[in-house]
This record gives structure tokens, sequence and C-alpha cells, in this order.
């Protein structure tokens, strides 16, 4: 239990299928084959058990004691053994469950992450779930390793043990064994077929429900309870008949011990009866082969029924759908270069030492096919300007923001950013995590920040009394931010957002759960410290105090400022006329 | 409800006992074959006619097999009933629990999605836990009687290394039950802050700082990792002490055999009998893991009892008023507290003549959106009483007021497949054309024409702005027809031309609602009849404005 743990170890390539992501999570080689080494070891006893006995028991008939105790020395020797092997194997056995457990976890939060801060999807299953299917697959693989301890390892010592007694008590359960097996296999397909329909059904529960918790506010406000509680009754429903379909065809493994174990008693009486009578065997070597039977091999196949073989089939179902998280694909150009400010200035160096950003010919569609949504944009914004985009809703202002912060490259055109301007978009949707009020503030500062400066920006960003009623500026914020709100969080973002030392903001409704007085107020002071803005509004109050005001009116884009566009665009006026007439 | 879930097997009482009964008739056929075997050989030792005994051995394999298949097939249904029940319970409670205060505060998404999947599956498996439990006494005590017939001098071996084996087993129940609670602690944190990051995902694209977040959501792994290790260290001591004392037993059996056959107490065949009769009472080892198992159903029962319980069934049985008019909602010295007890609206008495077109403003962390809430009945208050028509709201079931008050909220969820199911969300079948006009009063329905599928389209496919999102999420308010209207800063998203045809197109003659919307927006509240303004939980302000359209009786009467 010595290895690192945390996001240290990931595994490389990003796994496709389930034996994938199993083989790149597994520890490394050395740590499996040690695990397998007192697995045998351990099984020693069990091999011996038959065989130690016989001999006794021909011993005993033969009226030689000291070979009786011999055999029985033999025994109780390997049984000590056997114990030494158990305890390293458990240490092994954690080693490997764990070290797994850690990778397979890092792996699937790093496809979380990978996917939502692609396409801000989740995957098939809700976040909860991946972390509780990781857990699952855990116990699982501790399971089925646990499990070839009792399943796999003591057939195997059984047969070892009856070929040593008699070759020909060795084949009569061998042949049921293997019938036993080969019955199994052909089991397994369609076992695996009703376990993995159950694991979806229960995949698509967890989103239903889990769809409908995070809605259930407005599933209250719409009265739409009945709803809701019909939704997750279906998808209980479903999850019911596939694990009842699930358990009538592993109950057929019930047909396994009946072959495997129970038939080996009747082809060994079979086989012995006249060999006894000859005197071909000896009774020793009937009593060792039934011992075997009934206290290593039916209780070894029970457990394969009762559980170790479910085990791993569910184990297989398991991982092949957290692979398909795990092996989300990486966003095109990769995520931590597509948001990386320096990547934004491509080779055109800008002489005039005071220009924030240059956009020339910006144009973007999403498809080759489709309309542009931006088309032959071109525009200047010098070092402290302020340029604000309004007009209509899904009229492509928050497409150019994604532009200008290169986080989506351009179909043609440029975005320069001018020499040593860092960019940071800052999204609607506020991002604020369970950490302290300090590591959420600093969080993108590229150098430490001393208190002063965390103090001041505080004030100016009317946290002050959040820091009040977190105890402080190291007040814990909790995971699910409970007690905070909207509003709050955008004020944390923008005072992160400046203590980051970016020079040029893109704030895309990032102030708008703000009242028009402090998002006015903010603004005015984020210009006073020099920082450059690009503000995306659907308020015109503070807009209309910017030096350019972008207008897109849904088909083109008016540059401008307040007075060009006053005077250029009748529509700008319109809007700008029943803004007034509203106040 | 939480009689059900103390007792879940009442939920498919049928399958249980077919389970039960299979379980008790096969355990007890497979007691007769080790019997049977060592009789068997014994005859064979002997030189004696065996034939019968082999038909008796088949007949009691045959009896194990079937009994094994049924107990599996009946307990497998069974317990997929049972775990849908409490599923279906549980979710009862999380969809309508109702009570004073804001909801849905006590418990994370996170945390209910994990009751409501592993807890609930945990406690259905009570009952086959319990039967094994019982069936392995049952098999111990069996296999004691017949050690006893065969030689006492076999049994002292076995009792006394049983004695170690229970203190083994009682010691590694209490080692395991503390760090399982922990262990699923650390794992929801994980969750929960995997959420977080989900919530700002647009962020943590913008940021690039997607490795970071990484680290960040795993670092309570070292946490579970140590939990895990003494869960680890218990497992290991459990088993490497059993691997010596189980084969111990045995040896000392087959030794103490040797010396009972030496003096011809005992035949070679009843040897046999004997050490196959001990690894049946030694089996009952494999009681340990279901008794671990048992742990895991007490925290998954308490874990559900405590959501189920929760939930009081309403017990109202008012009936909303049944009027064509517009009807009007008082505020009766209404108190709503916050999670902390103080209060978030403060004793707040008022009418709203009914028909008109309400504004309610104030700053942020004035109680907007509880007043909104309290309104609509999805907020209960600790005091007063909201009226609609005359009837106390809380007096109407939450099935009832689907077509008395809707509350719209400023970031509507995505719920319902399609857009037509979210527009009628809960309606049962609408007609396309009453989606349509719904969709066409919101301003959306140029946009639900544009998506590929239309009003077919799917939701987890739709990429919508913030401002197309709230029109659809009006025109879902809008289809309810209810009497009385609420919306949460639900325009807060829309242009200002768009947000004045949609609060017209609200009040237009038909609708006949009173309309309440919550907004920071002052050319929205010059639109309304009444502008209430909240300032710290309390009324500052009621302005009536004359308007050409609102009703006669505009006067919000402060009380």
């Amino acid at each position: 239990m010595s290895r690192a743990t945390g996001a240290g170890k990931l595994p490389r390539a990003l796994p496709a299928t389930g034996s994938d992501l199993l083989r790149d999570c597994l520890p490394g080689r050395g740590a499996i084959l040690r695990l397998f080494a007192w697995v045998a070891a351990e099984s020693v006893p069990a091999l011996l058990s038959g065989l130690c006995l016989a001999r006794a028991i021909d011993a005993l008939q033969d009226r030689r004691p000291a070979a009786v105790v011999g055999a029985l020395a033999v025994m109780a020797g390997a049984i000590g053994l056997g114990a030494i092997a158990t305890r390293a194997l458990y240490f092994s056995l954690a080693i490997v469950v764990d070290d797994f457990r850690d990778t397979l976890m890092a792996a699937v939060v790093r496809g979380s992450l990978l996917r939502m801060t692609d396409d801000g999807r989740p995957g098939p299953n809700t976040l909860t779930q991946l972390i509780d299917q990781v857990d699952q697959v855990r116990n699982l693989l501790s399971a089925v390793l646990r499990g070839i301890r009792s399943t796999l390892a003591p057939p195997v010592a059984v047969c070892l043990g009856l070929f040593a007694l008699d070759p020909r008590l060795g084949w009569a359960v061998l042949i049921p064994l293997g019938a036993a097996l080969a019955l199994y296999g052909a089991l397994l397909r369609r076992v695996l077929s009703r376990e993995r329909a159950a694991a979806i059904a229960g995949e698509r529960l967890g989103v239903c429900a889990g769809s409908i918790v995070q809605a259930i506010g407005d599933i209250r406000g719409l009265s739409a309870q009945q709803w809701a509680q019909d939704r997750i009754d279906d998808a209980v429903g479903s999850v019911a008949a596939a694990d009842a379909a699930a358990a009538r065809t592993v109950a057929k493994r019930h047909l396994v011990i009946a072959v495997g174990g129970y038939l080996p008693l009747f082809t060994v009486f079979l086989v012995a009866a006249p060999l006894l009578a000859e005197h071909q065997v000896t009774v020793g070597a009937v009593v060792g082969a039934t011992t075997y039977l009934l206290t290593v091999l039916i209780p070894a196949l029970s457990s394969v029924v009762s559980g170790s073989g479910g085990w791993f089939i569910q184990l297989r179902v398991l991982l092949e759908r957290l692979a398909l998280v795990a092996g989300a694909p990486l966003p095109a150009g990769g995520p931590a270069s597509a948001a990386d400010p320096e990547q934004v200035a491509v080779s055109v160096r800008v002489d005039r030492g005071q220009v924030a950003l240059q956009v020339t010919d910006l144009t973007f569609a999403y498809r080759p096919d489709a309309r542009a949504v931006v088309d032959g944009l071109s525009f200047t914004i010098e070092q402290g300007e302020m340029l604000a985009m309004v007009g209509a809703s899904g009229a492509g202002k928050s497409t150019v923001a994604l532009l200008l912060s290169g986080l989506v490259r351009p179909t043609s055109g440029s975005v320069v950013a001018g020499p040593d301007q860092q960019l940071l978009l800052v999204p609607s949707q506020p991002y604020v995590f369970g950490a302290s009020l300090r590591d959420n503030l600093t969080y993108l500062a590229r150098h430490p920040v001393a208190d002063d400066h965390v103090s001041l920006c505080i004030e100016h960003c009317g946290l002050r009394p959040l820091v009040n009623r977190l105890g402080g500026i190291d007040g814990i914020i909790p995971a699910g931010l409970d007690g905070l709100s909207g509003s709050d969080c955008q004020r944390m973002v923008l005072a992160r957002s400046y203590l980051s030392g970016a020079e040029v903001l893109i704030l895309d409704e990032a102030t708008s759960l703000l009242d028009l007085d402090e998002e006015r107020r903010l603004v005015a002071w984020l210009r006073a410290n020099g920082r450059t803005l690009v503000l995306i509004s659907h308020r015109l109050d503070c807009a209309v105090t910017a030096d350019r005001i972008l207008y897109f009116d849904g088909r083109q884009v008016v540059s401008g400022s307040h007075r060009e566009l006053l005077l250029q665009s009748a529509q700008y006026r319109a809007v700008i006329d029943f803004a007034v007439d509203a106040e | 409800m939480k009689d059900a879930m103390t007792n879940p097997w009442r939920i498919a009482p049928i399958w249980t006992s077919v389970a039960v009964s299979a379980a008790v008739v096969g355990t007890a056929t497979s007691l007769a074959i080790p019997a049977l075997v060592g009789r068997t050989i014994t005859a064979f030792a002997q030189g004696r006619e065996s034939a019968q005994l082999i038909w008796l051995l088949i007949a009691a394999v045959a009896a194990t097999v079937t009994m094994g298949v049924l107990a599996a097939v009946a307990g497998g249904s069974g317990s997929a009933l049972i775990t849908a029940g409490i599923r279906r319970a549980l979710s009862r409670s999380i969809v309508r629990t109702e009570g004073p205060g804001v909801d849905g505060v006590r418990f994370g998404t996170s945390d209910l999605i994990t009751r409501l999947l592993l807890d609930s599956s945990a406690l259905s498996r009570a009952v086959p836990i319990a039967v094994s439990l019982i069936l392995s006494c049952a098999s111990l005590l069996v296999g004691m009687v017949m050690l006893l017939l065969i030689d006492w001098w076999l049994l002292v071996g076995v009792v006394a290394g049983l004695l170690l084996l229970t203190a083994m087993l009682r010691r590694y129940i209490d080692d395991t039950a503390g760090p399982i609670s922990t262990y699923r602690e650390s794992q929801a944190e994980i969750g929960q802050r995997l959420l977080d990051a989900q919530r700002g995902s647009a962020s943590i694209r913008a940021y690039g700082t997607w490795m970071r977040e990484l680290a960040r959501i795993v670092r309570p792994l070292p946490v579970l990792r140590a939990v895990g290790s003494r869960l680890w260290a218990a497992q290991g001591r459990m088993a490497w002490r059993s691997s010596i004392f189980v084969p111990s037993i045995q040896l000392s059996m087959v030794g103490l055999g040797c010396v009972s056959m030496a003096a011809g107490r005992i035949s070679v065949g009843q040897l046999v009998t004997a050490l196959a009769y001990s690894t049946v009472i030694l089996g009952a080892l494999d009681g340990v893991e279901a008794a671990a198992g048992l742990n895991l159903v007490k925290a998954g029962r308490s874990r559900i009892v405590e959501v189920v319980g929760s939930w009081t069934p309403g017990r109202v049985t008012g009936s909303p008023p049944s009027t064509d008019e517009p009807l009007e909602v008082v505020l009766d010295s209404v108190t709503v507290l916050g999670a902390d007890g103080g209060p978030i609206l403060d004793d707040i008495s008022l009418t709203i003549p009914a028909g008109a077109l309400v504004a309610v403003t104030g700053p942020a962390g004035s109680g907007r959106s509880t007043f909104a809430g309290m309104v609509a009945g999805t907020i209960v208050p600790a005091s007063g009483n909201v009226l609609i028509g005359g009837v106390p709201l809380v007096q109407i079931p939450a099935a009832a007021r689907a077509g008395l008050v809707v509350l719209g909220s400023s970031r509507p969820a995505l719920i319902g497949e399609t857009v037509a199911g979210l527009i009628g969300l809960g309606l049962g079948p609408l007609t396309a054309d009453v989606v349509a006009q719904n969709a066409r009063d919101a301003h959306i329905a140029d946009v639900i024409d544009a998506l590929p599928g239309g009003y077919l389209a799917r939701l987890d496919e739709l990429q919508l702005s913030g401002g197309e999102l709230q029109r659809l999420g009006i025109a879902q308010a809008m289809a309810r027809n209810s009497k009385v209207m609420v919306l949460d800063d639900a325009t807060s998203n829309l242009d200002a031309a768009t947000e004045r045809e949609v609060v017209g197109a609200l009040r237009a003659a038909g609708r006949g609602c009173t309309c309440i919307l919550v907004t920071n927006r002052p050319a929205v509240a010059r639109l309304a009849d009444v502008v209430i303004r909240l300032e710290a939980g309390h009324v500052v302000s009621s302005t009536t404005l004359s308007s050409s359209t609102a009703p006669s009786s505009t006067m919000a009467s402060m009380r």
C-alpha cells in the first residue's frame, strides 16, 4: 500500500473497450504474478488433503501407525505454509485492487471532464453513478480475485491430487468437470447479454432519476409531480424486469454443479467398484477421491454459482460501460492547448504597442454547408478600451466570444492578441467549487497574490458579506455550494478574473445576475484598473458606455460608437428608444 | 411506508416464500448426501450390495439441484420486485415531499441517487442474507448431530474450532462496520466535486484548467484508500486465521477418526461422512460474508428510512375554486424562514387583484425568488396563509394545483424528452395546435420550426441560448392555462424587444390569469399594473401604475 495515489498515474492511451480499460488500470505484471503465486501456494493444503488421507487410511489398514502419523504431519506442515501464503496474498490483493481503483477513478474522472468540456454533455451515465460504478468495479475485482482462490484453484488442486492418487480416478472426475466447464461457457454468452441489459436499465434509471431530482424545483412549480413519479416508476419497472430475467438465466448455472460436482461422485463409484473388487485400487484411494469431491470440489463449484461467476460477468459489463466514459476522445486540438492564451496569438506581430486585440475578416460556420454564424467580422480593440456586443439572443455573440478566446477555431480570418496581452473568457454560468474562498479567488492567478490585494478585490466585488458569513477568506465553501446565491458566484468569478492578471477580459453575460448599479460599478472598477473589456450583455445600460459597440441584429453586425450606431442603424435606434422609454 | 422498509419481503410475499421453502428443502436434501456417500463407500469396502444406496443418492442430488434452481429463480425475481418497491417508495418521497421551508436542501442530488440505486438494492438483500444465515445455522446443528451419532469424539474438535471461529467472526463484523460509512461519505464527496465541475464545464473549458480539476476532484482518494486498507486488514486477518483453523480441524478429525477406526468404533465410510459434515459445519464460515452483508443492509435501511420517513403523505383534500374568471391572490401575514431559522420573508400581507400583471422587484437577496416560490406553493410558509380565490393554497393537494398556479423559472430544466414533451410536461397528450399556439405566444415557434425534427426534436441534442431556453420555459408555463402565473426572473435573458412582446402575450385577452413577474428590470416593471418592491424580506413599496390595459381594481392594498 505504498504506491502514490491520486491523479499521478493514468492510462497513457485512452482505452476503447472494457478489457483495454482493465489492462490499463491494473498495476504491472509483477504484482499480478505475485498474486497468482500466492494463490498457488495457498492451494497446497487442498491439493494434499485427499492424498494424505488416502495414505493414512491405507497405512491404518496395513497397521503401520508411523506412516499414519507421517501422512498427517505432512498435512500439518502444508496447512502452516498455506496460512503464510494467505496472509501474503491479502497484502498483495489490497495493493492490486486499490491501485486499480485509484487509476480507474482518475481515468473516469478525466474522461468525464474531457467530455463535459468538449460538448458540455455527460456520458450515458450520470456523474454520481460513475463514481458508484467505479466502486462497484473495485468490489467486483476484489471478489473475482478472491473468487479465483475459492473457485479456480480448488478444481485444479483436486485434479492434480486425483491423478497422483490414480489416473483412472483422475479421468473419472476430469471428463464430467470438462463437460461442466463447456456448459458454463455456453451459458456465459446468454448470461452476459442479460446482465448487460440489466446494467443498462440501471443506468437509465440513474439518468432519469438524476434529471428529475435536479429539476425538482421546476417540477413542483409546474405541479408535474405525477409525471415525474410515473417516469421514475417506469424506469424502476424496467430495471426490475431486466434483473428478474438475468436471475432466471443465472439460475441455470446450478446445472454446472450437478454436472461438474455431483456427477463425478457417480463416475468415481462406477470406475472404482470393479477396480476395488480386483484390488487394483485401495479403499484409501476411493476415500481420498470422494473426500476431494465432497470437501473441495462441490463447495468450490457452489461458490461459482452463488457468486463469483456472476461477479466476473458484472465486472465485464461495468468495465464496458465505464470505457465509454474513460475513452472519451480528446477534443480537437487538445483541451489544454485550446485555452492557452498564447495559442491565440498567431504568428503575426502587431507593431502598435497599444493594440489589445485585432480581428480580421473573422468568419465561422459550424459546418461547411451551414450558414455562417459570423461572416467577415473585422475590428481592433485598443488596450484599456471597452467593446460591447449587444443584440438579439442567438445572433452569434457567444460564438464571437469563443472565437476571440481561441476556444473555437475560425473557418477563416484571424484573431491576433497584442504583445503581452493575456485573454480570459468568463462564461455566463459561474464556476465555483468546494474549497476555501481564497482558493476560488486565486484559482487563475499566475503568481502568489498578497492578502492586501485579495482584500481590496473582495471589497470592490461586493464579497464582504460573503466573507463575513464564511468567517474569513479561508472559510470553506462546501462541495455542492449549499447556501451560495448565483450573484455571489458571479461576484467571485469576477474577482477571480481580475486576480488572474489577464489584461483582456471577455465577459459573456458574466454580470447577468447582478443589479444594474453593481454591474456598472464593477465594470468601471475593472476599466480603472487597466483591463481591456469585451462585454456581452442583454442589458443596454452598461453596454452604451462602451468605446465601441457591435450590434448584432440577427442578420449582420454593425459596429461603431453609441452615437455612430444611433445614426447608422434604425433597428439599433428602435431598441435604444424602447429601453430609454422603459426606464 | 416505513413498515415496508422494515420488512421489505412483504412487497413480494409469494416469491419470497417459494424461495425460502426451496432453500430449506434443498438444504435438507443436500445434508443427506454425505451420509449416503459414506454408506456407499462402506458397502464397497465390505463388498456388499450398493445399488439401492446409489439410487437414493441420485434422488438426493436431483432434489438438491432442482431446489437450487428454484430458489435462485424465485429469490432473484423476488428481490427484483422488492428493490423496485423500495425504489418506488423512495422516489415518491423525493418527488412529493412537502413541508415548511425551502425544498431539496436536505439531500444532495448525488446522495439521493446513491440511495435510490445502491442502498435500495442493499436493503432488498435482507431476506436472502437472513435465510442463508438461518440455513447455515441449521446445517451446522444437523451436521453436529450427525457427527455425534457417528462418534462423539469427532465432535469435540469441531466444537472447539467453531467457538474460536465465532469469536473471530464477531471481531470481523465490528472491524468493518465503522469504515463502511466513512468510505461512502468520501465517495459521495468525489461525486459532488465532479458535479460541481460539470456545472462549471464552460468555465473549465475557457480556463483550460481541466488537469487541475482532475487533481481537485480525486483529492479524497487517499482517504478512501486509508479506509479501504482498514477493511483489507480486517479481511486478511480473518482469512489467514481461518486458513489455519479450518484445515486443522479437519486434520484433527482425520487423526481422531484413525484412532476410532483402529479401535473399531467407526467404519471407513463413516470417516468420509464425518469429514463431509465437518465441511458443512465449517461452511457456516461463509456466513462471515453474509453477516458483513447485514451491515450493508442495516446502513441501507437507515439511509432509506431517513428519506422515506421525511415524507408525510399529504392529507389535504381541498379543491381549487372552479371559475372562468381570474382569481385574486391574498397573502395573509406570511413568514418564510431560511435554513438558519432567520426570516427570508417577514410577515407580509397584501392583496393582488384578480387579473393584474404584477412586477416584484428588489435587490439581490431581498427574498424575490422566495416570494415567487411561496405564491406558487413550492415553498410553504412557516406561518400565515397564501389564499388564491379565497382558498388557502396549503389545503389544495399538489396534484390539483396544475390549473391553479404555475411557477416558471429562469433556467427551465430540459426534461420531457422532446420539445413538445417539455411544453406539455405532465399535461397528458396535447394537440399539436395547442403546443404550437403556446410556442407562438412565447415567441419561440420560429426557433422550434428551424430545429431538425421541429417539435419532436430531442432535448438532449438541443443547443439553445439562454434566451431561447427561457422562452421555451414560458411556453411550458403558458400551456398549463393556470389561473395564477408566477415567473421568477424567467425573461432575464431575453433582449428588451422580445421581452416586451412576451410580457404582452402574457396579458393578452383570453388568458384570464393573474401574472406575477419577479424581475430586476425597470423596463418590465413599467409594463406592470402593480409594482411591489421587496427589501430584506419586507414590502417597502407597492405602486399602482395607471395603464389603459389594466383591470379597474388595480389597487394593491397594503394591510
